[in-house]
């Protein structure tokens, strides 16, 4: 359907938001349509009681995530030839008997000691890419044969959306200034922000007369208000395309910063970008937004040379992060419908270089943490032994596609082969 | 609508219909360039479009005025050689030698920051638009990013190789290219050794510099790789390492022999997808986000006939009646930094050497000599997003004036990541120099001036009553006294119009 087509639609039902077309998340549209119009009240009632509703937090570690510096190796002396200066033996968080946590890590640790933590090891895929383009584009669309240009998730939002039942799962919410690709649909987009006072047009954003003036002409100019969207666009498909991310921008940035007033966080995060991030998506959960799946980037795990101290504080960010972030859900009783994933895409060289750092690599370890899955180890460390090392590279035990495949049809409950593009042997983590 | 491709390259003159106006002119001006002032369109629409044309392309006919960067600062002119420097650091404690390199590093990222508003400043200030135009072509095409080469200066003789080559041979661009000390670390051909390859450089000039993917085996890329091997750089410069040389004989692409970089360059020439690969680049970054195959085609004909040179490309391109029709004009989304030195040249303000400038380019996406990787900046609808779009209606204003988004004396704003800072703006200036004195024809000045086309009736009115003193869309005489704070105000919003995104 045409935007212009949908427009007509929306004004002859006497909307006065105007919804443009399958872009815009469903969210949105159900916010817009109970604001503006009562007899869409069903399709709003419809969406509410989703407080059981399942969410997904995916963060992304990018640059190539140390794995051996992440889930240690235990009294492993394969580990300490190829690591002469950077193997960590000291002060370990132990998993098992033969595999630790980094010992920055005390928060995920506690967590994986009350079951509420998966490890799954040895993740990768085959003919493995060490290009950080190329490697973290086959982890975000899911597809390490094709150049594909949607997302694992964004074609799981595309499989959601088609079909007769208009209330169907909501887009993904990015915090950042990009667009994941993991995120991007053939017909969705995702939303992304910054901060929530960074997501509104900031010329218009004070609250006197002055400014709400100014805001009434901003909406009119975007074609947001009533009074001017008459839908011409002179056919121009990119205006038509400005105009409706200009009119999800003002509508989920009202609900963002609504919804981020009105929760708390019960817990007290680092001040770092993971910290702020994922206080925000506390928030945002516990406030009851459909929205189902949460995205956080992170970078600087790229650590060519001098790693140790780099990586030391990257690992006790994470887990200061997580922890928090896991804390403030079980204090509001949201633990229980939150799936957090953590992936980087690839892990690094078995063997250290010359300037105490590592090179790109292969696979690593992925967490999983919530309150509703199994936790521990899962799938088997691969062996560090030199014989069995492809060009000084872990070969990988777990397709990261059969832990997408347990996310999609275990916790979001989608058919995960129309998804992956064919059936992987889901791992199953999630506590029926 | 036309589809063949003769008829789609023919020149727009010989179309009796066709109409020279501001709109083309301006059309031509944001393509070949970064826009322009209301006087440098006036005089693009007297000369016509084919004087217009040539006046762009022939761009080295007018002196480059603008200065070079000095880069004195971080030159150690106590040194006679490297060797010598380097013998120094060696003789450095290791505090010492700690403190040298935050010492240097801070320079050098310094130099850095101030690099891209030096650029910025060229695109805005240069007479010659199409040579910056271009360099921002192969910036974008030869990706390197200061994160990795780590250094100023190398990025600084990487952007002015660009510069030189701007419209010249796209082959000798990549045999120099390939000599680049910045790409040479950007893709690490530096340790690129017989025995040990290295195939980041060998595999990027395939898939994204010259050919495009699909047009290669894995073979190749091996191969290529080891003709690679042993071209690194010392210091500043370009060295071929002997020792480091594979001189075995590899088969690329079908070809045998002992063959070193410069063989690699000349058969990756030799084959169409490369030519085709070039033109569908340029009529992609010039014309449309999807030029139509047979056009491409057409284009590629050309550049192999030119002997690789550009200038024949463009001209031809600059000429067509594909490039004035509607599947052109007003059909591209502009690049966050053409959506601001557009702002700033349009506008006729010198860019601020400031950090708030590089934070609000980075909140639309982009940030020079940092492309997020070696496959290049987004382009189209990939530059928006909800979090970019914000940024795009609220950032280049910012720029311009120098004043936090919604500001005004006598409103309380609450403190935003945005410091103002001086640029000299004065919108009142601009009016003043085309004797304008009522809203109507203010608001009609700076619509034609930054969207360059109709707009709706109701969105003309809510700008009308934004700069109106009694809240009407009525055409009233300007009141000097608050025009200067109700112009920002037309401004924020005019920039704030998803047209204000197209050029």
């Amino acid at each position: 359907m045409d935007s212009l087509h949908t427009r007509r639609i929306f004004l002859s039902r006497g909307l006065t938001v105007l919804s443009a077309a399958a872009t815009l998340p469903l969210f949105v549209q159900r916010t817009a349509f109970a604001m503006n119009n009562p007899h869409d009240l069903p399709l709003t009632q419809a969406a509410a009681g989703r407080g059981d509703s399942r969410v997904l937090v995916v963060i992304q570690m990018g640059g190539g995530n140390d794995g051996l510096s992440t889930v240690i190796p235990v009294d492993n002396d394969d580990y300490r030839r190829a690591r002469p200066r950077l193997a960590i033996t000291q002060n370990l968080l132990p998993l098992d008997k033969t595999l630790a946590l980094h010992p920055a890590m005390k928060g995920l640790k506690s967590l994986y000691d009350d079951g509420r933590m998966g490890v799954v090891l040895g993740v990768g895929y085959p003919n493995p890419n060490r290009s950080h383009f190329r490697s973290m584009a086959i982890w975000q669309t899911g597809q390490p044969a094709i150049n594909g240009n949607s997302g694992w998730l964004g074609r799981y939002f595309d499989a959601q959306c088609c079909g007769a039942d208009p209330v169907k799962p909501d887009a993904g919410i990015s915090i950042g200034p990009l667009s994941p690709l993991t995120l991007k649909g053939d017909k969705f987009q995702p939303i992304s922000f910054q901060t929530p006072e960074l997501f509104q047009w900031l010329p218009g954003r004070g609250k006197d007369a002055y400014h709400r003036h100014l805001h009434a002409a901003y909406e009119t100019v975007n074609g947001i208000n009533h009074a001017a969207a008459t839908g011409i666009s002179g056919g121009n498909p990119e205006l038509d395309f400005l105009e409706r991310t200009a009119l999800d921008a003002e509508v989920s940035g009202v609900e963002v910063r609504n919804a981020v007033g009105r929760a708390q966080n019960h817990a007290s995060y680092p001040p770092s970008e993971l910290g702020k991030s994922l206080s925000l998506v506390a928030k945002m959960i516990a406030a009851e937004l459909p929205t189902r799946v949460y995205y956080v980037s992170i970078g600087g795990f790229d650590t060519h040379a001098q790693q140790q101290k780099r990586h030391d504080n990257l690992m006790a960010d994470l887990s200061a992060g997580l922890a928090a972030f896991m804390a403030d859900l079980k204090a509001q009783n949201l633990e229980d419908r939150t799936l957090v994933m953590t992936f980087s895409e690839f892990g690094r060289r078995v063997a250290e270089n010359a300037s105490q750092g590592t090179d790109h690599g292969t696979a690593a370890p992925m967490f999983l943490l919530g309150g509703g899955i199994h936790g521990g180890l899962i799938g088997r460390q691969p062996s560090l032994a030199p014989a069995d090392l492809q060009m000084g590279d872990l070969k990988f035990s777990t397709d990261f596609r059969t832990v997408y495949a347990g996310i999609l049809s275990e916790w979001l409950k989608a058919d995960s082969a129309s998804v992956l593009g064919k059936k992987f042997n889901a791992i199953d983590f999630v506590k029926s | 609508m036309i589809q063949n491709a003769a008829e789609l390259l023919e020149p727009i003159w010989s179309d009796p219909t066709f109409q020279w106006n501001w709109r083309m002119a301006s059309h031509l001006m944001n393509r070949a360039g970064f826009g322009g002032s209301a006087a440098e369109i006036d005089r693009l629409v007297q000369m016509g479009p084919q004087a217009s044309v040539n006046h762009l392309i022939n761009y080295r006919a007018m002196p480059d005025t603008l200065p070079a960067l000095e880069f004195s600062s971080l030159s150690h002119p106590q040194f006679q050689s490297l060797r010598e420097h380097r013998r120094f650091i060696q003789s450095l404690s290791r505090p010492e030698k700690r403190e040298y390199f935050q010492l240097y590093n801070a320079a050098n990222f310094a130099k850095m920051q101030e690099m891209r508003c030096w650029w910025i400043n060229r695109m805005v200030q240069t007479p010659r638009p199409l040579e910056e135009k271009m360099t921002l072509f192969w910036h974008g095409l030869f990706v390197s990013a200061f994160s990795m080469v780590n250094s100023s200066y190398h990025m600084y003789l990487q952007n002015q190789l660009f510069r030189q080559f701007a419209t010249g041979s796209a082959k000798e661009l990549t045999v120099a290219v390939s000599r680049d000390p910045a790409m040479l670390r950007y893709l690490n051909n530096n340790q690129n050794r017989k025995g040990h390859p290295n195939e980041n450089y060998a595999r990027e000039l395939m898939e994204l510099f010259t050919m495009g993917i699909g047009n290669y085996t894995e073979e190749d890329v091996r191969e290529s790789a080891r003709a690679w091997t042993g071209w690194t750089f010392l210091g500043d410069t370009f060295v071929f390492r002997a020792k480091q040389h594979d001189f075995g004989r590899k088969t690329f692409l079908g070809e045998t022999g002992d063959f070193d970089g410069r063989d690699i360059v000349n058969i990756i020439f030799s084959k169409p997808a490369t030519a085709t690969h070039f033109a569908t680049k340029l009529a992609t970054f010039f014309g449309s986000d999807n030029p139509p195959p047979q056009l491409v085609q057409a284009l590629a004909q050309t550049l192999r006939q030119a002997n690789w040179h550009v200038d024949a490309v463009l001209k031809t391109l600059f000429s067509s009646r594909w490039f004035y029709s509607d599947q052109v004009v007003r059909r591209k989304i502009k690049s966050p930094i053409e959506l601001v030195t557009g702002a700033l040249r349009a506008l006729q303000t010198p860019v601020a050497n400031s950090p708030s400038v590089l934070a609000g380019m980075t909140s639309m996406g982009q940030q020079l000599f940092e492309a997020p990787n070696v496959g290049g900046w987004p382009h189209g609808r990939g530059w928006i997003n909800t979090s970019t779009l914000y940024a795009r209606y609220a950032v280049p204003l910012y720029i311009v004036a120098g004043r936090p988004p919604g500001n005004h004396p006598s409103a309380m704003m609450a403190r935003t990541q945005f410091s103002p800072f001086e640029t000299g703006f004065s919108p009142e200036r601009l009016l003043a120099e085309r004797n304008i004195s009522t809203t109507a024809a203010a608001v009609d000045f700076f619509v034609d001036l930054l969207i360059q086309d109709q707009i709706e009736p109701k969105k003309r009115e809510a700008l009308l009553r934004c700069i109106s003193n009694s809240n009407t869309a009525h055409d009233e005489a300007l009141n000097m006294g608050t025009a200067h704070w109700k112009l920002l105000n037309l401004l924020e919003l005019v920039m704030a119009m998803p047209e204000y995104q197209l050029c």
